[in-house]
């Protein structure tokens, strides 16, 4: 019981692809079905003193999936495949995770991308589901626009003015 | 020449600025969803797709998303047509023109999808579920105006037509203009489409069944691939509910011999059952069968492991004193009857029956369970047992050793009308239970007990009858207790479905 209380907040470093880390409990990171596989493999031991590399997410991105990883830390296990049927049927999101997926698209992507490489499939669905009520109702047209930066980056605003002055300067 | 000189560096720059605007603007200036879901796997994206349209409900947003982009409409193609759900409204709604806009009506639509399954025959292999539900007064002017065998010309010979057409991949426009029977667009959608996996039809009977249901679907494919079947029968032209038989589709059960799991609403007759070697699981809602039909059923059913048998009729438990009580099928004890000779094999059972009135014959119930040895999961939704203050759950059980699951429903649910009904024998028989499992087990292999559809004021009403220490029975769990103390998993509370068939208990 002790054992399995200390293997829980046991401490694992995740370095991301651009270097920086993150140390999280050991409950919490293996949420991802990727590194709880990796530990089983790996063991106690080495997990313990070397990093785990995440190569394909970034800080932000890990730094927003291990957010959510604490905060569902004590969720039951992955479900089977009949209740991830059931939960197909609903688009409903806990309020919580509404909140958490309330980011620009560039990360909502880069989150659902960042969950189905780590397999972690709660996360992957809520995102789904996120992206799957921005779509419903919409027009082809709104759809494909849906996602449009609203706010414009500098370099989105330099290439607006080249054209500009390209297009109707003299 | 320092100006021609400055003149062409600014032209330079300029043409420089117009490359890099180009592919500025298509990259970051105009950067569409369409681009960015394209650049999701594409699992992720079927995924999302199953998200916006679960079961063929928001088809139209589904199909508005792949309109954006062709490699996004070869993502949605196969969840746009995977369920295939329509309604059929009746006459008098589909003559508004909202109704018409912006969906068409059932009917029209359905002949639109097989105009589509025509033109593009590989979408025929993504329908894996169709849902035609027909509203009770649905009819097409065909039928309205030469019903049933008056018919001047053999409608069925369009219907049969359209078939052949659609195996070669043509339409044929007269099957629209002289359609006669509803029945016959789900034989041809299922025969059209190899891959259905489960399917749900409103079937109306008619005096000649001459639909494609009747007559059988061949020579044209047969259903393979079909495991599970949902009938709501529907009654037309004067006939009674009760007349409705099985037969009425005799076509329907030889096309389809691989159905594992067959749901049948409304039915009233059988005169001969089907033959269904592979059909594992029968649930019967609303049928008038009698325990001769059960049987008649049941005997052509070798491997069926899970039966289950809802009724319900609203007006016999409005009132407890009313003196109409509507002509009833089979009693529980009864059905039970009926499906002794599978009592070795049989592992689940759900009996439901939503009469209060007369109250079932609890020695007969009883002994009727003890004879199901194999029994792994009962489910009891009788609603009249609360009258049965003889009812004993301890002794219902002890006939079955290997049952792990005993599911209660509805035995404390408040009635509309009916709120002083007390139940206390009904907590005295839990009780009596928890007292059998706790001090040593006498039901080693059950694991589960689950008490549902309790409404909380009723309950309290009654523990306050039956206990003085009723605080103590919520705040400690006492009668929870009991049971976990023999490593039972209690669970008492209102959730659960209350219209309709349990469908909480374990396989």
């Amino acid at each position: 019981m002790a054992e399995n209380k200390d293997k829980a907040t046991q401490k694992i470093t995740l370095t991301s692809n651009d270097g920086s880390s993150i140390e999280v409990d050991r409950c919490v990171a293996e949420r991802s079905m990727l590194i709880k596989n990796l530990i089983d493999d790996l063991g106690d031991d080495s997990v313990a003193t070397q990093a785990i590399p995440i190569p394909n997410v970034n800080d932000p991105v890990l730094r927003k999936v291990v957010e959510w990883c604490e905060k569902h830390r004590s969720d039951p296990p992955q479900s089977t495949e009949e209740e991830n049927d059931s939960r197909k049927k609903t688009t409903d999101i806990e309020e919580w995770d509404q909140k958490f997926m309330q980011v620009d698209q560039e990360m909502l992507f880069e989150i659902i991308l960042a969950a189905n490489y780590l397999d972690i499939k709660a996360l992957l669905d809520v995102g789904c589901k996120t992206v799957a009520n921005m779509i419903k109702g919409k027009s082809p047209r709104r759809s494909a626009r849906r996602s449009t930066s609203r706010t414009t980056s500098p370099r989105g605003l330099l290439s607006l003015w080249s054209f500009f002055r390209v297009s109707f300067i003299p | 020449m320092e100006a021609n000189g400055s003149t062409t560096s600014d032209a330079q720059s300029d043409e420089s600025d117009l490359l890099d605007t180009d592919s500025d603007i298509t990259s970051s200036f105009v950067p569409s969803q369409q681009d960015r879901l394209s650049e999701l796997p594409n699992e992720i994206l079927t995924k999302i797709c199953d998200f916006i349209s679960p079961a063929g409900n928001d088809s139209a947003s589904l199909a508005r998303l792949g309109q954006t982009s062709k490699e996004l409409r070869a993502v949605v193609e196969p969840c746009l047509y995977r369920h295939i759900k329509s309604t059929y409204l009746p006459l008098w709604k589909t003559e508004w023109p909202h109704y018409l806009k912006p969906s068409r009506p059932g009917s029209l639509k359905v002949l639109m999808l097989l105009r589509t399954l025509a033109a593009k025959p590989h979408c025929k292999e993504h329908v894996r579920s169709i849902d035609l539900f027909r509203h009770e007064f649905w009819w097409i002017e065909a039928d309205l105006f030469h019903p049933c065998d008056e018919c001047h010309r053999e409608p069925f010979k369009d219907a049969d037509l359209m078939a052949l057409g659609l195996m070669e991949g043509r339409f044929y426009n007269g099957y629209c203009e002289h359609r006669s029977y509803a029945e016959d667009d789900a034989a041809l959608l299922l025969s059209v489409a190899p891959n259905v996996t489960e399917a749900k039809i409103s079937v109306t009977v008619t005096e000649t069944s001459q639909n494609l249901l009747a007559r059988g679907i061949h020579p044209w494919n047969s259903s393979n691939s079909l495991k599970k079947l949902e009938l709501v029968f529907r009654t037309h032209c004067g006939h009674r509910p009760e007349e409705t038989d099985l037969n009425d589709i005799a076509g329907l059960w030889i096309v389809t011999p691989n159905l594992e799991g067959l749901t049948i609403s409304g039915c009233g007759m059988v005169k001969g059952g089907p033959n269904l070697s592979s059909l594992k699981s029968l649930i019967l809602n609303d049928c008038w069968f009698t325990t001769d039909d059960i049987s008649t059923v049941l005997a052509n059913l070798p491997e069926l492991r899970h039966f289950k048998k809802f009724h319900s009729d609203a007006c016999s438990w409005a009132d407890e004193n009313a003196d109409h009580i509507f002509e009833d099928s089979a009693q529980p004890s009864e059905v039970l009857a009926c499906l002794l000779p599978l009592a070795a094999r049989l592992k689940r059972v759900v009996i439901t029956h939503w009469h209060i009135w007369p109250a079932p014959d609890v020695s007969k119930l009883i002994w009727t369970f003890s004879q199901f040895p194999a029994l792994k999961s009962l489910g009891i939704d009788i609603q009249a047992l609360y009258r049965c203050p003889e009812f004993d759950f301890a002794t219902l059980i002890s006939g079955c050793p290997e049952l792990k699951h005993l599911l209660i429903l509805n035995i404390l649910r408040e009635l509309p009308g009916l709120t002083n009904v007390r139940a206390i024998h009904v907590w005295k028989g839990l009780d009596r239970l928890g007292d059998a499992i706790t001090p040593h087990n006498q039901f080693p292999a059950l694991r589960k007990v689950q008490l549902l559809h309790v409404k909380s004021r009723q309950a309290m009403f009654d523990y306050m009858e039956m206990r003085e220490d009723f605080d103590d029975v919520f705040a400690n769990d006492i009668l929870r207790l009991k049971f976990e103390r023999g490593g039972v998993e209690f669970t008492i509370g209102d959730q659960g479905s209350t219209k309709g068939p349990c469908t909480q208990l374990d396989e």
